[in-house]
């Protein structure tokens, strides 16, 4: 399946917290995607855990894997090595942002949905080229 | 493009035609757009599967922008 759309947990969970700064734009990002969403596990994780662990809002998203609505690639372990080269290269990224690095470079048409301009913007990733971002004040790609 | 058979029943067929005289359009036209609706509303889709979900809970306002996992580098 290729891989249109990479989404990151702020998104996520600005879609389902109504009071959320970012829920207008989390919806209005994701809703202008279509298809289903990529991401990846460590990221589902993180976004669960930001959600309270075991909560009606991990389980919403929990089902939208169920669904098919957002998928789970696989980056690992086959290209760990480069998201580790990742944080290498920038220090501010963490595993979980690394990882949706590696998986945008192994998938070049994809855009990464994310509010975290901070650490996606300046990363041009292993290969120098700037990821294709849909960020807060940003062009949607 | 593939060329199809369609077999349809007089009364629709004759629906279609009303429609057809009136938007000025071709059957395949019709037929091409009413496949592609149908299609795409079977096709999985993040903003239609998630649509119950959306603003389902009110948490901190800055819930979506926290560091994951006690990252140290806080925005």
């Amino acid at each position: 399946m290729e891989i249109k759309t990479i989404v990151d947990a702020g998104p996520l969970i600005g879609w389902l917290n109504a009071a959320d700064q970012w829920h207008e734009w989390s919806v209005a990002a994701l809703a202008a995607r279509r298809g289903p969403l990529h991401t990846t596990e460590i990221v589902l994780g993180e976004a669960c855990w930001q959600l309270g662990g075991n909560t009606q809002c991990a389980h919403a998203l929990l089902d939208l894997v169920r669904k098919s609505a957002l998928v789970l690639a696989r980056p690992w372990p086959e290209h760990l090595s480069e998201t580790q080269q990742v944080m290498l290269k920038y220090p501010l990224m963490d595993a979980a942002d690394a990882s949706l690095v590696t998986l945008a470079e192994r998938s070049p048409k994809a855009v990464v949905v994310t509010i975290d301009r901070r650490h996606f913007e300046p990363c041009r990733g292993l290969r120098n080229r700037a990821l294709k971002l849909h960020v807060p004040g940003g062009s949607s790609q | 493009m593939k060329t199809v058979t369609l077999k349809i029943p007089d009364s629709l067929d004759l629906k279609i035609r009303r429609i057809l005289t009136k938007k000025k359009e071709s059957f395949s036209e019709l037929a091409r757009r009413a496949l592609v609706r149908e299609i795409e509303s079977k096709e999985v889709d993040f903003a239609r599967l998630a649509a119950p979900y959306r603003g389902m809970f009110k948490g901190p306002s800055d819930l979506s922008s926290r560091e994951g996992y006690g990252n140290k580098n806080h925005r």
